[in-house]
């Protein structure tokens, strides 16, 4: 039997590895796909518990932080993309000034 | 038990994509990596019988949200590929690691404190779409209204902006 | 008639109740308000007269209950009437009558008169209060006053910087003898449980039982007697209060005031008697210090100085004689030395105002113009010298057969012999002041006419004069009042008589004195001037006219102690205070740069901290 405990593992593995990955990353896209990662982690929490009590709100929210990630990531690159037209590039460590 | 086999291998895959993403220098190799994880997730909410979620994830998520990514990267200037490894290996990538383990070994902790088996219930979509539509309505409703606004105000501002910089009235 | 327990109160009172006037409204009234002045003690003289001619036969304790402290002893206050303090009673009020009538014409002419008045009315008061006080507590009150009134008005005026000088050092070197009194009365409460006198003078070895104890607190009291009455160490003080008027010369520093610190061995006699050697402490003290101001006297310039050495001088010999158990003899002479003092000090007042100068080689010439004055002078240095019939002959005459007889009991021959030397030096300097100051033309001939004082000033003199030749009379070997009359309790031994051939001896003593200064000065058989010359006279003369290095070591002591303190402070404050208020400004400042370093622009960090921040919330979360 598999246990709510490991579903959370695997959202934690998730999790941290979003984490991590935005952190270290210097790319500002691979940044955004990192928090992706973090997104999906909840994701798979909400989806868990809606399997273990049966209530829908688990699904729903999920579908909701679904659509509002999208959104999010759209506009991410959107200012990714304006960060790369303004400062010639899209490295975080040497955008470190508001002025531009 | 074949069911558990299959969600042990669910979990070794999205591993060696997570770490392979993470590891990647090449931007491209890692947004596919991406896709595979996003690939697995789908995967796991079928695990937990909700075919529903399974497909919404994969039409937006692995359909619509890589898409953009890969649109960011090739729209992106690239700087010369350094050795990712090595730049990983600095003391401040290092102290993140740290803290991103600590995190995800206080993730396991909690997670070893919930012993319940999983559930597999079903929940059919008539009863996520009342929760959707009746008692969350106004969440719907807020997105929509949101969404709608900040289209129609982008819309606005990229044709002014296209009228001050070159006076003809572009086609939208 | 009113009661005596009436008047008692009102002598010391009186003037010190009406003593607002004169500087309140000293401007709107003539001569400053000086008439309130001498009213008032004219009023409280009669007054003691009053008391001296209906004296009880045995002491008289008028007191009111005026503190109930905790303890079962309340604070009570009031006046204590016998013999010894009616007696000094009359000499404070009638000398400062004397003297008071006398200013209205020496500072009738100065700034700040009212303040003048005032102050002398408050002196006068506290003196005659202390004089009849009846516990230690209220001595010490009003010996204070009389110490204030004194630092006041020596420094009367007090914008010459000298005269606050003055003032400041008399101030301080009594209060350090203060001390010693206060901690003798302190020990006597705490281990006599009373503060009355009558208690110390009818019991002094119930009240306090150790014999050590009673010796310490005699000692402590007398330490105080020697700030006041200028004995040695504490002396310094007195030659620099001539900065003052004249007139609080002759009242505070010859008649009343210094006479305070003898008057208060005396009024507890007793006491002292049943403190075993206090008493050779006292003679030591008083014969050492008439000693070296005799020999202070004779290097002296300044007039007044002079006279200030004198004082401190015949102050000795009463000290002495109280110490060798003559009471009656020093009481005597601290009648008789009131009355030649203040005689003397008024003949230099007038001299002062006629011609503006201290110093006696500038004064001279003088016997033909200022006849009263000079005869005042030369009255008061007869007396002074011992010369019969003149007063002093018969006071001092008695100190030293005490001294001898002294010597034959106790086989210290010291005392009697610093006392007797004493005597040249004492007829030598005073004859030196009257030759050089009256009679000898002044080195520079003298452009400001000279002219005799006014009746107002030479009134009081020819009083004095004619007591100089009445009291000595009180006490001779033919007539015995004084004796009987002043001794007040039967605690106190009669004052030893010596033989005749003493008499002749110190008369003798005294006539060589003033021969030396007649053939020095006046023949110039030799020249004074010669024996400062050579190395041992020049190194005696700085000795002596230095006072004996005393005011260089207090000097010393002084800057020594407020340099260190100064010096410790200022460390404190610069480097510690200082320090302490830089140092965290500046490790607030290097504090302050490394926490900016956290804002480095780069949003990775930002998202590092905010990681950092939420792990450790959870463990926190999970540890407790």
């Amino acid at each position: 039997m598999i246990t709510l405990g490991e579903i959370v593992a695997l959202s934690g593995i998730l999790f941290s590895g979003g984490v991590y990955s935005v952190l270290t990353s210097r790319n500002a896209v691979r940044m955004l796909m990192g928090i992706e990662l973090i997104f999906n982690a909840a994701n798979v929490n909400f989806v868990a518990y809606a399997s273990t009590t049966g209530l829908a709100e688990g699904l729903s929210l999920a579908i909701i932080s679904i659509s509002i990630a999208a959104a999010e990531a759209a506009i991410g690159i959107a200012i990714v993309l304006l960060l790369d037209k303004l400062f010639k590039t899209v490295d975080v460590d040497k955008i470190k000034e508001l002025k531009g | 038990m074949i069911v558990d086999v299959a969600y042990y291998i669910i979990v070794l895959v999205t591993l060696l994509s997570v770490v392979g993403f993470v590891v990647t220098k090449d931007i491209v190799r890692a947004a596919g990596l991406l896709l595979v994880v996003l690939a697995c997730v789908a995967a796991a909410f079928a695990f937990m019988n909700s075919l529903l979620l399974a497909m919404i994830q994969l039409m937006v998520y692995a359909g619509a949200v890589i898409v953009i990514f890969l649109f960011g990267v090739m729209l992106t200037r690239r700087e010369a590929p350094t050795s990712r490894l090595r730049q990983l290996a600095s003391y401040e990538n290092l102290t993140y690691l740290v803290f991103a383990a600590l995190l995800f070994l206080l993730i396991l902790r909690a997670s070893a404190g919930l012993t319940s088996p999983l559930g597999y219930a079903y929940v059919s979509p008539q009863l996520v779409a009342t929760s959707l539509y009746v008692q969350l309505r106004g969440v719907v409703y807020a997105l929509a209204a949101l969404i709608g606004a900040s289209s129609i105000g982008a819309i606005y501002v990229v044709r002014k902006e296209k009228k001050q910089s070159d006076g003809t009235r572009g086609g939208v | 008639m009113i009661g005596l327990e009436t008047i008692i109160w009102i002598i010391p009172l009186l003037p010190i109740a009406l003593s607002f006037i004169p500087i309140l409204f000293g401007g709107r009234l003539p001569k400053g308000g000086g008439h309130v002045a001498i009213a008032s003690i004219g009023v409280s003289a009669i007054l003691s007269g009053i008391v001296l001619l209906r004296l009880p036969s045995t002491p008289v304790d008028y007191s009111v209950t005026w503190l109930l402290t905790g303890s079962a002893i309340p604070l009570r206050v009031g006046f204590y009437l016998d013999h010894l303090s009616a007696l000094m009673v009359n000499i404070t009020a009638w000398i400062a009558l004397l003297i008071l009538i006398y200013s209205l014409e020496y500072m009738g002419h100065e700034e700040g008169l009212g303040r003048y008045w005032t102050e002398m009315m408050i002196f006068t008061g506290s003196m005659m209060g202390f004089a009849l006080a009846d516990s230690i507590l209220l001595m010490y009150v009003f010996w204070e006053l009389i110490g204030a009134c004194s630092y006041l008005l020596i420094g009367f005026w007090y914008t010459l910087p000298e005269a606050a000088a003055a003032a400041k050092k008399a101030f301080v070197v009594v209060r350090v003898g203060d001390v010693g009194f206060f901690v003798g009365f302190v020990l006597i409460y705490l281990y006599g449980h009373t503060l009355s006198l009558q208690a110390l003078l009818t019991q002094p070895t119930t009240t306090i039982v150790s014999p050590t104890l009673r010796t310490t607190i005699a000692i402590l009291i007398f330490v105080g007697a020697i700030g006041k009455s200028a004995q040695l160490p504490l002396y310094t003080w007195l030659p620099d209060a001539m900065e003052g008027p004249t007139t609080v010369s002759a009242l505070i520093h010859s008649a009343t005031m210094v006479a305070a610190g003898v008057y208060l061995v005396a009024r507890l006699y007793p006491f002292f008697l049943a403190a075993p050697h206090a008493l050779t402490v006292v003679a030591w003290v008083g014969a050492l210090s008439a000693f070296l101001a005799a020999t202070m006297g004779l290097v002296s310039t300044d007039l007044k100085r002079i006279l200030a050495y004198s004082t401190m001088s015949q102050l000795g010999y009463m000290m002495t004689a109280l110490g060798v158990g003559a009471y009656g003899a020093a009481m005597f002479h601290l009648l008789n030395h009131a009355i030649f003092k203040a005689l003397l000090f008024l003949s230099a007042g007038a001299v002062l105002h006629v011609l503006g100068t201290r110093d006696i080689r500038q004064m001279g010439g003088l016997l033909r113009q200022m006849k009263i004055t000079s005869t005042a002078f030369l009255v008061g240095a007869l007396s002074l010298s011992g010369i019969p019939p003149f007063n002093g002959f018969f006071s001092k005459d008695l100190i030293l057969g005490a001294a001898y007889e002294y010597g034959a009991t106790s086989g210290n021959y010291y005392i009697y012999v610093l006392t007797l030397v004493s005597v040249i030096f004492t007829a030598a300097y005073i004859f030196r002041a009257f030759f050089v100051g009256y009679v000898l033309p002044p080195t520079q001939p003298r452009d400001k006419p000279v002219h005799e004082v006014p009746a107002v000033m030479s009134i009081p003199m020819i009083i004095l004069m004619a007591l100089t030749l009445i009291t000595g009379w009180l006490w001779s070997p033919i007539t015995n009042i004084f004796q009987p009359f002043v001794a007040y309790s039967p605690l106190i031994p009669p004052t030893p008589t010596a033989p005749i051939a003493l008499t002749a001896v110190s008369l003798i003593f005294a006539i060589t004195g003033i021969g030396l200064a007649y053939s020095g000065y006046m023949r110039s058989l030799f020249d004074p001037a010669r024996l400062r010359q050579g190395a041992v006279g020049l190194r005696l003369h700085k000795l002596v006219s230095s006072g004996y290095y005393f005011d260089a070591a207090y000097a010393a002591v002084a800057k020594g102690l407020s340099q260190g303190l100064s010096l410790a402070l200022d460390f404190f404050d610069r480097r510690l205070i200082d320090g302490a208020v830089n140092g965290v400004g500046y490790g607030l400042t290097l504090l302050g740069r490394r926490v900016r370093t956290v804002e480095t622009g780069r949003v990775r960090n930002y998202l590092a901290i905010m990681v950092v921040g939420i792990v450790l919330i959870v463990i926190l979360v999970e540890v407790l």
